[in-house]
């Protein structure tokens, strides 16, 4: 019973322990490291990369454009705050950051092309200046911003569009399909696009789907007060990212099939699934979720999983990094050793993400106007997450069972618009440990 | 006579000036038409640019494309994975088969989607068009040549492009021949293409205008400038991009007062305005300048004949007292002297004579002024067509001209015996100046109870067929050579006319088989002063 091992190590292929310190972690672990012999297995495999403290190390100059909506809807304290949220963000960036204001309505302007932030001043008086009008030409928007970021790309800073809507796009292509699409090309290039809705407007599934598919944030403004914090968080992030280009493949050994991934967007070859990560975080943690069906084995047979390779564009040293991750299981006749041996946070994560889906699934019920099965599924959620909160002693899934109890709760008339803005951005951050 | 000729000057004036203003009207139009012509093809022009920029774009794009297509067998999900313009990437053997992405297990789903939603074209039933040659003017009579696969295809081409519509709209593939005599290709990653597109397109600019990138429903992708049209106006120009995107087009939309501006700074309006009123302003000072000229010449024939008038006014009484006295000499030196006699019936008839010019002139002037005063009294017309030829009688007789006289209107009329007489006095004087010696002179009067008829008629030269109306003008005369030795002012006949008009009668040419003949007829009771 004791000759379970578990062969979850982390090496540093990097040979110094120096280096070590700004290194990237990459971490490789199942939910269920012992398996019940003789029977097929559904475990799952949690990757895991995590930013290392920057020290006193100078941060990663960024290259950053700021698309701003000024639609005739942004009129009032919407418009102001944006400013002032923009304006926020002039105040934090450093000499050798590159910034581009653009701002969309029925067309776009380049309001500040990608420059240096040398004159401050005329950078600043140019954003006050902004006025609201017309429509909302949201694809045209993005397009130059991320062509602004274009301009200056370089693997040695961080490139990123924040965008910032309040309404639906009413020129150009506006489906979340098309967007997620462009979010995706973006992600080629290392440009990650944040997404910022404002108020109760705008399309939260072309929102969340173009952050989704460029490894960019996505959060909602109720209003014009929240638009500033946002910004600070945002830019929070920014400031912070320690590696980019992050490239993950996975190799399963024979036997192991993978089933999906849960949580983000990745490409399935066979037994090879390859992921990647535009950016990463300092202290922050941002992981995969496959689900993996594992061939029966003998009792006490120990087999290997999976190995992971992680390369990275480390932000610090300026140099690709590699790293090396492996994980396997045993097998016991016990279904209490099985139990016993749980890896709790990789269960926890699993957990959340299949609720998260569940999630997603009651939100395109109710899109179908289904609203009583929708409610019904997320009741069924919230009961599921409240399980295994127990049974995983986890708050975290707990507070999500509670959310899901609201959602179930707002799921007609005016709250419906607004709660759903709010779910699609928990999927979002959920699925990609958002830090805000 | 002055306001006539004012309408006379000021026709000279509108008329010209209506038929250039009608051609400027015209031509304005026509130069609008033109101007108008021009302006799209500078807006066409204009798009051709931008056309000619997306083409460059879409050039890159191809060399972008291309690197991906070089990429090696077992680093081809790397190189897509890396090239944000490409969402698949496939291979077809020489045979035709797909080698790439695999038909079996290890493809992702994105690469069995891929598949999928290419079906038709691996099926080969979907119709597919070479490229044409950058060079090549193809564009308007379509992509060049068809063939139902991309192999077929690659024997005549390196490289191009296919499009096909899926769910979004346009899909484009672009591909090369491989070394094996296969194809590599990828799918553009359509929407990214289109953000690149979007990218290198202007921002800002036309105040008035808007220029539209539109896919191929229409829709707007990209637009800029100022002006928003209204939501079905047709563009003032517009221009298909060039293959492979011919799908889509560039719209440029104009405000009308843009237009109008833009057109009316071409067809150059103002020099039209100028040339016209700088044709009419030369019109009006010529018409004035003429008006001015004749209103002079009038003024001066008026004091011309109003001199005349006034000397023959003066010659009036001294002529008169002329011929009083020598009538009275001759009454006492009758028969005595008959060399006297007859040299003061030679003063006597010349002196007669000159009253009657004088009183034509004077009658005229009057009738000029419109100031003849009739005087109508009961008058025997014989006896008036008698004292006449009396008073004529040695003049007549010098010319060997003997009269006869056919009386018939014994009976009183209401007439101006004077006006009556210089009637006759006028047309005897006629025969008398123009009849040759030995001629006959017969009138004949004849009474009815309406209207009296008098006709004086000669067998002289008579009067041309061309002057039988005209010799009633003033100032007219058959013959004006001074040479005939025949003196004369060519007012008599009109001022006979005028007169007998007067009377409500009226003093005709009638025609006879040969010499002159003229009628006067005359109303038994005459018109009251109708003038």
């Amino acid at each position: 019973m004791k000759a379970i091992v578990t062969i979850t190590a982390a090496l540093a292929l990097s040979a110094s322990t120096a280096e070590a310190k700004t290194a990237v972690e990459l971490s490789a672990a199942l939910g269920k490291p012992v398996l019940l012999a003789n029977t097929k297995n559904t475990n799952y495999l949690k990757i895991g990369v995590t930013g290392f403290e920057r020290g006193d190390a100078q941060r990663t100059p960024v290259n950053l454009s700021i698309v701003l909506d000024r639609s005739s809807s942004m009129t009032g304290e919407k418009i102001e705050k944006a400013k002032e949220a923009a304006l926020l963000v002039l105040d934090r960036l450093g000499r050798d950051d590159i910034l581009s204001i653009v701002t969309y309505d029925s067309t776009v302007n380049v309001l500040v092309p990608a420059t240096k932030v040398r004159d401050r001043d005329q950078i600043a008086r140019v954003i006050r200046q902004i006025q609201p009008r017309g429509s909302t030409a949201l694809f045209a928007g993005v397009s130059r911003g991320i062509e602004e970021v274009r301009k200056f790309l370089d693997d040695n800073r961080v490139n990123r569009v924040i965008l910032l809507s309040d309404g639906q796009a009413n020129v150009g292509p506006s489906s979340p399909n098309a967007l997620g699409r462009l979010g995706a090309s973006a992600q080629k290039e290392g440009i990650a696009v944040t997404t910022i809705g404002l108020g109760l407007g705008y399309n939260e599934d072309l929102m969340a789907q173009l952050a989704r598919k460029s490894d960019g944030n996505h959060a909602f403004a109720e209003n014009g007060e929240k638009l500033v914090q946002i910004f600070g968080y945002e830019l929070g992030d920014v400031l912070s990212v320690v590696a980019q280009e992050l490239a993950i493949v996975v190799k399963l050994e024979e036997g192991v099939r993978p089933v999906r991934i849960l949580n983000r967007d990745g490409e399935i070859h066979g037994q090879e699934v390859v992921l990647s990560l535009n950016q990463l975080y300092a202290k922050q943690e941002k992981y995969f979720l496959l689900e993996v069906e594992v061939a029966p084995h003998a009792v006490s047979e120990q087999v290997a999983v999976a190995d992971v390779r992680l390369s990275y564009a480390n932000m610090v040293t300026g140099e690709t990094d590699r790293r090396v991750a492996r994980t396997g299981v045993s097998f016991s006749a016990s279904a209490k050793a099985v139990s016993l041996a749980e890896n709790r946070d990789v269960m926890i994560a699993a957990i959340e993400s299949i609720a998260v889906a569940q999630n997603r699934t009651a939100v395109a019920l109710r899109d179908q106007g289904k609203v009583k099965e929708a409610e019904k599924l997320l009741m069924k959620n919230a009961g599921w997450l409240d399980e295994n909160a127990g049974r995983y002693s986890s708050p975290r899934l707990k507070s999500y069972g509670a959310s899901n109890v609201q959602d179930a709760k707002s799921l007609d008339g005016e709250r419906w618009n607004k709660r759903r803005k709010a779910m699609r951005k928990s999927q979002h951050e959920l699925d990609f440990q958002q830090s805000y | 006579m002055r306001a006539r000729l004012f309408i006379v000057f000021s026709l000279l004036v509108l008329l010209p000036l209506g038929a250039v203003a009608a051609l400027v009207v015209q031509m304005q139009g026509d130069e609008r038409a033109m101007a108008t012509v021009e302006l799209s093809r500078v807006f066409e022009g204009r798009l051709a640019d931008l056309d000619g920029s997306i083409a460059r774009t879409t050039e890159a794009i191809e060399r972008e494309l291309t690197k991906t297509l070089e990429a090696a067998t077992d680093a081809r999900r790397a190189a897509v994975r890396k090239a944000p313009l490409v969402r698949q990437m496939f291979v077809l053997a020489p045979d035709g088969r797909m080698t790439f992405p695999p038909r079996d297990d290890t493809a992702s789903e994105e690469e069995r989607d891929f598949v999928e939603r290419t079906r038709p074209i691996w099926e080969q039933r979907a119709i597919l068009y070479d490229r044409p040659a950058p060079d090549d003017d193809q564009r308007a009579t379509g992509r060049g040549t068809r063939g139902d696969s991309l192999l077929t295809l690659a024997e005549h081409n390196e490289r191009g492009w296919v499009t096909w519509y899926w769910r979004e709209g346009l899909h484009l593939l672009y591909w090369r021949r491989a070394d094996d005599g296969g194809v590599v290709g990828v799918e553009v990653e359509r929407i990214a293409l289109l953000a690149r597109i979007v990218g290198q397109l202007p921002d800002v600019e036309l105040d008035r205008g808007r220029i539209v990138l539109e896919d191929s429903r229409q829709d707007p992708v990209y637009q800029w400038g100022a002006y928003e049209p209204a939501p079905d106006e047709a563009p003032f120009a517009a221009r298909t991009l060039a293959y492979p995107l011919d799908a889509w087009r560039l719209a440029f939309y104009l405000s009308s007062d843009r237009h109008e501006e833009l057109v009316g700074a071409r067809a150059g309006s103002s020099s039209f305005a100028l040339g016209f009123g700088g044709l009419a302003v030369a019109l009006v000072l010529m018409a004035i300048y003429f008006y001015r000229e004749s209103a002079r010449e009038l003024r001066e024939a008026a004091a011309r004949v109003g001199f005349v008038t006034q000397v023959s006014h003066e010659l009036k009484t001294p002529l008169a007292n002329i011929r009083l006295y020598a009538e009275l000499l001759q009454s006492r030196l009758e028969e005595d002297d008959p060399e006297s006699t007859e040299r003061l019936g030679v003063i006597v008839a010349e002196s007669h004579r000159l009253t009657r010019l004088i009183n034509n002139i004077l009658t005229y002037a009057r009738q000029r002024r419109r100031a003849h005063a009739m005087d109508p009294r009961p008058v025997v017309v014989d006896d008036v067509v008698r004292s006449v030829l009396e008073q004529f009688q040695p003049a007549l007789a010098h010319k060997a001209i003997e009269p006869s006289f056919a009386a018939g209107a014994p009976d009183p009329i209401e007439a101006d015996a004077d006006a009556v007489g210089q009637i006759l006095a006028n047309l005897v004087s006629n025969v008398e100046k123009y009849a040759p010696s030995g001629a006959t002179l017969d009138i004949t009067s004849v009474q009815s109870d309406d209207e009296v008829i008098v006709a004086v008629a000669d067998d002289g030269p008579g009067i041309p067929a061309g002057a039988r109306e005209r010799i009633f003008q003033p100032f007219f005369r058959v013959s004006s050579r001074l040479s005939d030795g025949v003196t004369g002012t060519g007012i008599g006949l009109s001022i006979a006319r005028e007169l007998a008009r007067q009377h409500g009668g009226d003093l005709e040419l009638v025609p006879s088989e040969r010499g002159a003949r003229f009628a006067l007829r005359l109303p038994t009771h005459a018109k009251k002063e109708q003038r």
